[in-house]
């Protein structure tokens, strides 16, 4: 029912915390980039909500910023 | 008889460069033995220079005639290639080379492909210097004008006559080069990078724009492909024709127009492309 009613390559939005949780950790950007493995640029789109992360990269920075990570990414914007 | 003795002066000389000059003064140092081939080129072509200068005599090079100039560049690069490829894999030197370069920094097949390296993408993606190339406009100016260059040079090819404006095609040869870095620079190399220096994001933008330039590099194809089956089919149609051979009068500037716009379209393309789909996500925020 789920997979029907979306488009397969629709880019739907992924919502996160990524910037409240790495300012309240003290992390800059370069800093959360370089622990990941992404360039600096891809935090600030990923913060923005303009790039949704792979699973890995999701991952990667909710262990990172010792986040659970259904705590971190979410795809409601209402359900946070 | 003057080939052989050409030929034995380029061998003495590549044994002496790859058996003890190179291996004793440049050792691992790609560039060092760069500067060096580079000088000891000079011995055979100075040799073949001073024997045949004055009574210029021809060389035969397999199926062709040439002079001692031709004869010796060719000679060399024949001679040497195999030697080079031996010497490089036998001191794994490889990765080195294409660094030093700018063709990649990596082994694997893809980075061979690739038009610049690992250490110029970091280095692009950190730079503001040519931030003003990557403004909205500057990306549509550079966008409009190169393809604006593109079609306008090709035409102009394809009509200039045999006279002095013919010289005019070296200023668009020079336009389409400093186009093509321009671009480049507008996506921080990003559409020619290897897979290694890039993270997911910058992977899937690069992959994005290489899928819309190949669509609209297959455009361009099926139009000229097109261009060439209705011409025979036009031919046909006259009255001397045989119906299976045709003849394509074509002058040395048209000659120059199709390369041109085939080289310029291969090479930009991909760098156009990213530009295009950045404008176009701009322009749905």
């Amino acid at each position: 029912m789920y997979a029907t009613s979306m488009s397969r390559n629709s880019e739907e939005p992924v919502f996160n915390q990524i910037e409240q949780v790495r300012t309240s950790l003290g992390l800059s950007r370069q800093q959360l980039a370089d622990l990941v493995g992404v360039h600096y640029q891809t935090i600030g789109y990923l913060e923005r909500g303009e790039y949704s992360p792979s699973l890995v990269l999701a991952l990667r920075i909710a262990e990172q910023l010792k986040t659970p990570i259904e705590e971190l990414f979410w795809l409601k914007e209402e359900s946070k | 008889m003057n080939e052989l003795l050409v030929v034995f002066v380029i061998l003495a000389t590549l044994a002496a460069a790859y058996f003890w000059i190179y291996p004793k003064f440049a050792g691992d140092d790609v560039k060092k033995m760069a500067w060096l081939d580079f000088a000891l080129g000079f011995i055979p072509l100075g040799f073949s220079a001073l024997m045949f200068w004055q009574s210029d005599p021809t060389f035969r090079l397999v199926f062709f005639d040439t002079n001692w100039f031709f004869f010796t560049i060719v000679a060399i690069t024949v001679l040497e290639l195999p030697l080079f490829f031996w010497y490089i894999k036998a001191r794994g030197l490889g990765k080195a080379y294409r660094e030093a370069w700018g063709f990649g920094g990596s082994d694997s097949r893809e980075a061979a492909w690739s038009t610049t390296s690992i250490q110029a993408v970091e280095k692009q993606l950190n730079d503001t210097q040519w931030d003003g190339l990557r403004t909205r406009g500057a990306k549509v100016f550079l966008l409009t004008a190169s393809n604006v260059l593109i079609v306008a040079g090709t035409t102009f090819l394809f009509l200039v006559g045999d006279n002095i404006w013919a010289a005019l095609s070296l200023i668009y040869i020079l336009l389409l080069l400093v186009f093509w870095f321009l671009l480049r620079q507008s996506v921080r190399l990003v559409a020619d990078a290897p897979i290694e220096a890039l993270d997911e994001r910058l992977i899937r933008i690069r992959d994005r724009s290489f899928v819309v330039a190949y669509r609209w590099l297959a455009m361009l194809v099926t139009i000229f492909a097109t261009a060439l089956l209705a011409f025979s089919i036009y031919s046909d149609a006259q009255l001397e024709s045989d119906g299976f051979s045709y003849n394509v009068p074509l002058t040395w500037p048209q000659i120059q127009a199709i390369f041109w716009l085939l080289f310029a379209y291969a090479t930009m393309l991909p760098s156009m492309a990213m530009i295009r789909l950045e404008l176009s996500k701009k322009g749905k925020k």
